[in-house]
């Protein structure tokens, strides 16, 4: 007998809850900050005040609910899956009382995409924004990317029973044996990237002759927005806006490196960098980005309008390294898409549809699964073409030599059936509300995979229950349906206690 | 002292040679796909 | 007879000035929207057009030549201009500030051979019709009141749940 949620567990998750809201609320002082000292006076004030608001709420949860109880496994999946549409909702509300949104769910479309790394935008004249609200955006990008609840866990939540809460963020590897200094590592890698990254695109935007203030604000933003693969920008114009094959190469080597396995990251840090070639899922990694290239590539030959191989690689490539990692990121505007040939489009679409590796910021199925099903299925051919008695046995290597179990097999399978069905559905959803099916299709692969790519459908002015629907694709595409469905089956025993 | 000084560099030492492989990882995957593509430009070229 | 003679230059001169003039503007007179390049590019590829729009963001340079973006009714394209041009701008679209309107002429690219294969204009008539000004900030009295009271709310409620805590741990000691 699976035993069922109790009201008691409302009281425990509330007060856990309560504890990130607070935690959202001291991070909302960062923007407050670059407000102050770009001397943005209106959104400095709407950041105190929801600054402050959420300071507010999470103290009362905390003070009303206070529990001394640590949370079980059901509990943490529920407060993860909470916790995220929460943070979406007090992530907007800067971002609608900014007045760049038409309204509150526009605002929090914007936010639940940056927390999810999506990077879908609804914005309106975003050239025209303060610094502190894009600030807001980015930030919300990188603490999404992160994971909300490490965020909260390496700053604010201390105690041993997180872990539980931390897998629920479709980070089920533990890198190290210590959750708190996975925690740390996983942050260590991403401070010295930014550092690094940081570093170069500001040369770049300085060399470029922008003024430095502005060159490091771009450079930081464009970093971690391309580290944690959301593909947020400062400008509507996303990375087309620099008009510089330099940033678009460096983007591209950093959000590339973002959606490698953190646990490889570690690895080759700690003086086995022969890991790059032995890792199985970076393998499939290449080869995955190889064909679809490839895919978009054939789709090209049969009506080719560019002036010369290197306009096509540019526009091409980079598409598609930003729909397989997940990032999103642009050197086109989704007009472009118009000459785009289907089987390009599609060749995206399983890009995207794809992912980046497991346990990194990349959203999507993620290429170990589908690593594991190839050798899953070379598994049963094996053991169908051998006689009787054999046992087939099957291993990758993964940071660490893994032997194939039915149960990786499943786990595996399910996740990716899943996946597809809620990219079917989203794409069904499109259909319903009257666009073609390709671009459909496209918009949510590019939702539940977290990628961002558009083919023109979001935009302010589409309807608000296509929003609504790529909002929840992209909640259960970033938290990997498990977190999920612990969570609705707490609803459901909420309303029918046994 | 000097013991625990060599300790540290040699773990840096690890960490930057770790960074710059992988900074060169995503060149030779762009270079690889690079290759691919203008092959095939050259062929559909050759073709036309 | 050879004042006349001057005045009659100098007249002709004017005129013809002002012709040439008045020429130019009506060679910048109909703009083509963004839009419209944006959606039927075939149409335009390759072609002089001319387009206006606010300059947003930054002046980028790139070799000799420097890259704006302008803004027309939500769309954008990237402009290359020259470093003579580059001067005219004043001010440039950004929070606060509203950026100069520019009119340009130039030919378009939907894969411009000389930027890889970017959709751009290389600007060659380049004027600012409507010049750039500041925003003033509005700041709303509600939402500092509102803020003002939440400040004092939450202050009050950080020393409650703190006391409580201490107290919590104090409770704990003694047992």
């Amino acid at each position: 007998m699976i035993p069922y949620f109790s009201r008691e567990d409302v009281g425990l998750i509330l007060y856990y809850l309560g504890k990130i809201i607070k935690g959202i609320g001291i991070i909302m002082l960062i923007p407050l900050f670059i407000g102050v000292i770009n001397h943005e006076w209106s959104p400095s004030i709407n950041f105190l005040f929801t600054s402050l608001l959420s300071i507010s709420i999470g103290c009362l949860l905390i003070i009303i609910f206070q529990e001394d109880r640590d949370l079980n496994w059901r509990q943490g999946m529920s407060v993860v899956a909470l916790c995220w549409i929460i943070v979406m909702f007090l992530g907007a509300i800067p971002l609608y009382l900014s007045g760049h949104y038409i309204n509150y769910l526009d605002a929090s479309f914007e936010s639940m995409s940056a927390i999810a790394t999506t990077g879908l935008t609804v914005v309106n004249d975003l050239d025209h924004m303060s610094y502190a609200y894009n600030f807001w955006r980015h930030l919300m990008c990188f603490i999404g990317g992160q994971g909300i609840i490490l965020v909260a866990l390496t700053l604010f939540v201390r105690g041993g029973s997180v872990f539980k809460v931390y897998v629920g963020e479709a980070r089920e590897e533990k890198i190290m044996p210590n959750i708190i200094q996975t925690a740390r590592f996983i942050w260590l890698v991403s401070l010295t990237y930014l550092v690094i990254g940081t570093t170069i695109l500001f040369g770049i935007n300085l060399w470029r002759n922008m003024s430095p203030g502005r060159a490091l604000f771009h450079a930081i933003c464009l970093f971690m927005a391309g580290w944690d693969t959301a593909g947020f920008a400062v400008q509507s114009q996303n990375v087309l806006y620099y008009h510089s094959p330099a940033i678009e190469l460096f983007t591209a080597m950093f959000f590339l490196l973002g959606a490698v396995n953190f646990g490889v990251h570690y690895t080759v840090w700690t003086g086995k960098p022969r890991e790059l070639l032995r890792n199985y899922e970076l393998k499939i990694y290449i080869v995955s980005i190889l064909i679809t290239f490839f895919l978009v590539c054939t789709g090209f030959i049969i009506h080719f309008q560019f002036p010369d191989f290197i306009s096509f690689f540019r526009e091409g490539f980079y598409q598609l390294i930003s729909a397989h990692t997940g990032v999103g990121y642009s050197n086109m505007t989704f007009h472009n898409f118009a000459y785009w040939p289907p089987l390009a489009i599609l060749g995206l679409i399983i890009a995207m549809g794809l992912g980046g590796s497991s346990t990194s910021t990349s959203g999507g199925i993620k290429i170990l699964r589908i690593g594991i099903l190839l050798k899953g299925i070379k598994k049963e051919l094996k053991v169908l073409t051998s006689p009787g008695a054999t046992v087939v046995v099957e291993r990758f290597h993964h940071i660490r030599d893994i032997e194939i179990e039915d149960t990786h097999i499943k786990m595996a399978a399910i996740i990716i059936i899943l996946y597809i069905t809620l990219y079917i559905t989203g794409g069904l959803i499109g259909v319903f509300y009257g666009y073609p099916f390709l671009p459909s299709l496209f918009e949510s692969v590019s939702a539940s995979a977290n990628v961002g790519l558009s083919m023109g459908i979001t935009s302010p002015f589409m309807p608000a229950g296509l929003k609504i629907t790529y909002i929840i694709q992209m909640w259960i595409g970033r938290l990997e349906f498990i977190s999920v469905f612990v969570l609705f089956r707490f609803l459901l025993s909420l309303k029918s206690p046994e | 002292m000097m013991e625990r000084l060599k300790k540290y560099i040699r773990i840096i030492d690890r960490w930057i040679i770790g960074i710059v492989l992988e900074l060169i990882y995503p060149l030779i995957t762009f270079s690889a796909a690079a290759i691919l593509c203008f092959l095939l430009y050259l062929t559909v070229f050759i073709r036309k | 007879m050879k004042k006349t003679g001057i005045f009659l230059g100098v007249l002709t001169v004017l005129f013809s000035s002002t012709a040439i003039a008045s020429k130019d503007v009506k060679q910048l007179g109909s703009t083509i929207p963004l839009r419209v390049l944006f959606e039927t590019p075939s149409l335009y590829d390759g072609k002089e057009v001319i387009v206006k729009g606010e300059v947003v963001g930054d002046i980028m340079r790139d070799g000799k030549s420097f890259w704006i973006n302008i803004e027309d009714e939500g769309f954008f394209i990237g402009i290359v201009i020259n470093a003579f041009q580059k001067e005219k701008i004043k001010y440039t679209g950004r929070y606060k500030i509203k950026g100069d309107v520019v009119k340009i002429s130039g030919v378009y690219h939907l894969h411009c051979p000389l930027h890889s294969g970017e959709r751009d204009i290389h600007a060659e008539q380049f004027e600012i019709i409507e010049s750039g000004y500041k925003i003033p900030e509005v700041i709303e009295s509600k939402r500092v009141i509102g803020s003002i009271l939440l400040v004092i709310i939450t202050i009050f409620l950080l020393i409650y749940s703190n006391r409580k805590s201490i107290h919590k741990y104090t409770d704990g000691q003694q047992k």
